[in-house]
């Protein structure tokens, strides 16, 4: 081939491409344009009915009627705007929205497309089970929390978690595992998943707490502490003594501090110790004054000294925590005769208490 | 020697190079415009799939949501009189629940600290600024708003440059989470949200992310929120506009999908707090310093065997004003260049080294030959191909193809770009603005992408004859990846300065 | 016979669906409601005719409802205007952040229409009596 064929073809290849580029460009914008404003003036009628349905207003039923007599070409047009409304709603209108999907045999529809071979139907299928609460589609649900397709998986794990099926906490904590080096469902999807599911999650938890996959134990700790789980506080414990990643150390330390007793604050005390990673020292001292136990009081006040100024300011905040003994102590180590480290951080906290109105109450601030 | 010799010898000299480079340099510009392609298909994909998602996995639900961790915004300011308590209440009230503000004066000779300590009511606190990096500046005192509740931290400290000003906001710092913020970034309201939800996907492993910077040029601002986009009219900016496009959105999607993100943006990145004490904060020596950053970042946990990700956000999240003037742009991408390559120079261990994965086998690489070079091969290009037409020797067909294939081809991978960006997030509401926007990927061509190139190549050549960069008290950075270029740079005062001040 | 004249009230969420909902909701209940869509129409539309009560939804683009909200409060002729905030937020700190800025009551996406309803009535009544 010569060069000018050569030539000739790689012209008409890209003429031809932004040519086509273009046309695509305004065909979308074109049919986006028209698209929306067709379709709210097919749907307009209906959608009064559906906004005095969702508003609470249809007392004698007749928006109720109307919708739930749709024809099912105008239903399918419907649907989505239906489904819109429905996560933003709740009370007595929720439960009529979602009377109204299973009037026009979406939950039914819903449970078939579980096993649909589209990852989007599968999803959105998922999505609609989670929306109307519907109990008995748990176990059905529950499979997908294994899907290949991760979309998939998130959509599962949040409706499972809407329905509070507590025993989907398992397949929760399985399905957060690390696949092709990424997380199996984001994190904080599956911590509010599991924090739905109730108090009954306790065992699932203490196993994903010796999970071998760090983001799942890290989960877990995590959960432990806001959803104040305070039956496997032993285990958190042991992570935040022996595990091997750091930021599972933290999580177990922050959760003690919201779930422990005054057992554990031996535990977060040893951890302030200046052989411990600053961050975990750091993390420890805070803690300390989440628990609020006045056992804390000698490391805290022992720790003002520290080196490390974020933790002496961080131990002088507990002790404000911690009440009027905490203040107390502080109010000692500030009047010390020999100005130091300890009587400079305790007066950053005193002034910074005072400032906040927190000094003469005597719960403590927080 | 008669002047039809010269002529003579001329055409043989020119003739020579053309037989060599001919070749070589329509290669190149085949790969480097087919693997925008790539990248671009890559961040195609990425937005198919985040489209889908945004029906089950809503924004609010994220915001509500407790796992998400604090997060410091850092402001490093000199002498931002003009924009500090607009910017700073601006964002103070982001959308998130639980951030502080950090502003660290840099030592500014101007009313600064003096309208914010009235607008905010601040008041001095005997509180040290931890040592975690080690900083330069000496500082002077900290303030926060009287009553204590304002999440807002003012540290004055003597005079001594941006990076060691962040490492200061780093260090006072007590989340988890820092951004670097300039002070006339106009930043979106839901900022925080979309560049913490990777964080909040996967705690234990991302360590930095960033967003989608865009031009603020000609939209309309209220208190520093930006409340209504328009599409600037200086045809300098609207071609800036899709260079932005180009990158952010296709870029560096493209690169974080593929797993090997290298540049976020000096302009705006979130990081861990523990990550960047590890690594010893910013390089207040290094001209490019959020590239070097990252680089760094990559280097640290590669090296420490850590499993760790750097991820993009497609996701608007910061507004800067673009330079309006030639001169202006002139500065910055010069200054970029030269950032990128002492960058990519200081890190030459990693080039080719199986040891560091995708981002030392791909990424690295790809810099090197498609980001620091290609001024120079378009140049060299350009060179031989008006020569040759001067001197009558040049091959006509060849000349064509070259045309077609370094600048039509490079179109077409900018219209797919804006096809992309059109489907995925139907920007451009009236034809006007996209009529524009399409006839920019064209003009770029005629002078704009000559013009940046030259200038790329003075940087460069600035850094090898060893001239100084002289660092004016406070200067913005950006930093440019090449053809692709973008980041930071903010107001044209701190550019013109910097202009005049390694001139 | 005069018309008793009726309260008005502001509602602004960029979301359609809340806001044509909640207009309904209000007017269904006898009262004069005024729906826009942005922060920005909603400040313009406060200042140039003050409502009883204005409904702010927290996240909306360009200027949010505590954007509104504090603007509002920093006006001589609006400060005392009943606002109440609707935010997806439900952590305790917010809520406190939101009162901090002075809105006048906070509901809570997910929300109750008739909940809401309840919170106009009891805040215009705590206005009059």
């Amino acid at each position: 081939m010569s060069v000018g064929q050569v030539l000739l073809i790689a012209d008409a290849v890209i003429g031809l491409s932004c040519a086509s580029s273009v046309a695509v460009i305004a065909i979308a914008k074109f049919g986006r344009d028209r698209g929306g404003a067709r379709s709210s003036a097919l749907l307009a009628p209906y959608r009064h009915a559906l906004i005095a349905m969702a508003s609470g207003e249809d007392e004698e039923g007749q928006a109720r009627g109307v919708l739930f007599a749709v024809s099912a070409p105008t239903w399918d047009r419907l649907r989505p705007s239906v489904v819109a409304f429905l996560p933003k709603v709740r009370g007595a209108p929720a439960d009529d929205l979602g009377e109204l999907l299973r009037s026009h045999g979406e939950i039914e529809a819903a449970k078939r497309m579980l096993i649909s071979r589209s990852a989007v139907r599968r999803a959105r299928a998922a999505y609609l089970l989670g929306l109307v609460r519907d109990p008995d589609s748990a176990a059905l649900v529950l499979p997908l929390l294994g899907d290949p397709d991760e979309d998939v998986r998130l959509v599962a794990a949040r409706a499972l978690g809407a329905i509070g099926e507590p025993s989907a906490a398992r397949g929760v904590l399985h399905a957060l595992r690390t696949q092709h080096g990424q997380i199996g469902l984001p994190a904080w999807v599956a911590a509010e998943a599991l924090l739905s599911m109730g108090v009954q999650i306790a065992p699932a938890l203490q196993i994903g707490l010796a999970s071998e996959d760090p983001a799942v134990r890290n989960v877990c700790a995590v959960v432990a502490g806001l959803g104040t789980f305070a039956s496997v506080a032993p285990q958190l414990r042991i992570l935040l003594a022996t595990d091997s990643e750091g930021d599972v150390r933290a999580s177990a330390a922050v959760a003690l501090g919201r779930v422990g007793g005054a057992e554990d604050v031996v535990a977060l005390a040893r951890h302030t110790d200046a052989s411990e990673t600053a961050v975990l020292r750091r993390t420890c001292a805070t803690a300390l004054g989440d628990l609020g136990q006045r056992e804390s009081l000698d490391t805290l006040v022992g720790l003002l000294g520290d080196g490390d100024c974020r933790l002496a300011a961080l131990a002088a905040d507990s002790l404000v925590r911690i009440g009027s003994e905490g203040i107390a102590r502080l109010q000692e180590a500030a009047a010390a005769t020999r100005p130091g480290p300890s009587a400079r951080a305790a007066l950053g906290a005193l002034d910074l208490a005072g400032l906040r109105g927190q000094l003469g109450v005597s719960g403590g601030g927080a | 020697m008669t002047w039809a010799d010269l002529l003579e010898g001329s055409r043989h000299v020119i003739t020579a190079i053309m037989d060599l480079v001919a070749t070589p340099v329509l290669i190149y510009f085949l790969v480097i415009n087919t693997s925008l392609l790539v990248l671009i298909g890559l961040a195609a994909w990425e937005f198919l799939r985040h489209n889908r998602r945004t029906g089950y996995a809503g924004r609010e639900e994220t915001l509500a949501s407790r796992l998400g961790q604090g997060v410091s915004v850092v402001v490093p300011a000199y002498n931002e009189e003009a924009v500090i308590v607009t910017s700073v209440q601006a964002m103070l009230s982001l959308r998130y629940p639980r951030h502080e503000v950090i502003v660290v004066d840099d030592g500014s000779t101007d009313a600064m600290f003096a309208q914010l300590r009235a607008a905010f009511d601040l008041v001095p606190v005997q509180r040290e600024v931890p040592s975690d990096l080690t900083t330069r500046g000496t500082i002077i005192d900290v303030h926060v708003p009287r009553g204590g509740r304002t999440r807002l931290v003012v540290v004055r400290k003597e005079n001594s440059g941006r990076s060691d000003a962040i490492n200061v906001g780093i260090n006072a710092a007590a989340e988890p989470l820092v951004m670097f913020v300039d002070a006339d970034s106009i930043l979106d309201p839901d900022a925080l949200i979309v560049v913490t939800k990777p964080f909040a996907d996967d705690p234990t492993r991302v360590v930095a992310t960033g967003g989608v910077i865009r031009a603020a040029n000609g939209c309309k601002v209220v208190d520093g929120r930006i409340v209504e986009v328009n599409l600037a009219k200086p045809w300098i900016v609207r071609i800036q506009v899709v260079e932005y496009l180009r990158a952010f959105l296709l870029g560096r999607t493209g690169w974080s999908r593929f797993g090997a993100l290298i540049l976020i943006s000096g302009a705006f990145g979130m990081f861990r707090r523990d990550v960047l004490v590890g690594i010893g904060g910013l390089d207040p020596d290094s001209i490019g310093e959020d590239f070097e950053l990252v680089m760094r970042i990559h280097r640290h946990m590669i090296d420490n065997h850590r499993d760790y990700r750097v991820q993009f956000v497609a996701e608007p999240v910061s507004w800067t004003e673009v330079p309006v003037t030639a001169t202006v742009l002139r500065s910055q991408r010069k200054r970029w260049h030269r950032g990128l390559w002492e960058t990519l120079w200081k890190y030459r261990r990693m080039l080719f080294n199986p040891r560091y994965g995708k981002v030392g086998l791909v990424a690295i690489p790809y810099y090197w030959v498609f980001e620091l070079i290609a001024p120079l091969v378009e140049l060299v290009g350009l060179v031989l191909v008006a020569a040759g037409f001067a001197l009558g020797v040049v091959n006509v067909p060849y000349a064509l193809l070259f045309m077609a294939v370094a600048y039509g081809y490079a179109i077409l991978v900018t219209l797919v770009a804006i096809a992309i960006d059109e489907l995925a997030f139907h920007k451009y509401t009236r034809w006007r603005d996209l009529g524009a926007i399409l006839l920019v990927s064209v003009l770029e061509n005629v002078g704009y992408r000559q013009a940046t190139a030259w200038w790329r190549m003075e940087g460069w050549w600035s850094s090898l004859v060893g001239k100084k960069a002289v660092w004016g008290t406070m200067t913005r950075q950006g930093f440019d990846d090449g053809s692709s270029p973008v980041t930071a740079v903010t107001s044209m005062s701190s550019d013109e300065r910097a202009k005049s001040s390694d001139e | 016979m005069t018309e008793p004249v009726k309260t008005r009230i502001l509602v602004a969420d960029d979301d359609r669906d809340i806001l044509d909902l909640v207009v309904f909701k209000l007017t269904q209940a006898g009262y004069e409601v005024v729906g826009v869509a942005d922060g920005s129409a909603a400040l313009a539309a406060i200042e140039a005719d003050p409502p009883r009560l204005a409904i702010l939804d927290v996240m909306m683009p360009g200027l949010s409802g505590i954007d509104v909200l504090r603007k509002v409060r920093a006006n001589e002729a609006t400060k005392d205007l009943d606002v109440i905030l609707l935010t997806a937020r439900s952590r305790d700190s917010d809520v406190d952040a939101g009162f901090a800025t002075g809105a006048s009551d906070y509901v809570i996406k997910p929300f109750s229409p008739r909940e809401l309803l309840h919170r106009v009535n009891a805040l215009l009544a705590r206005g009059n009596g």
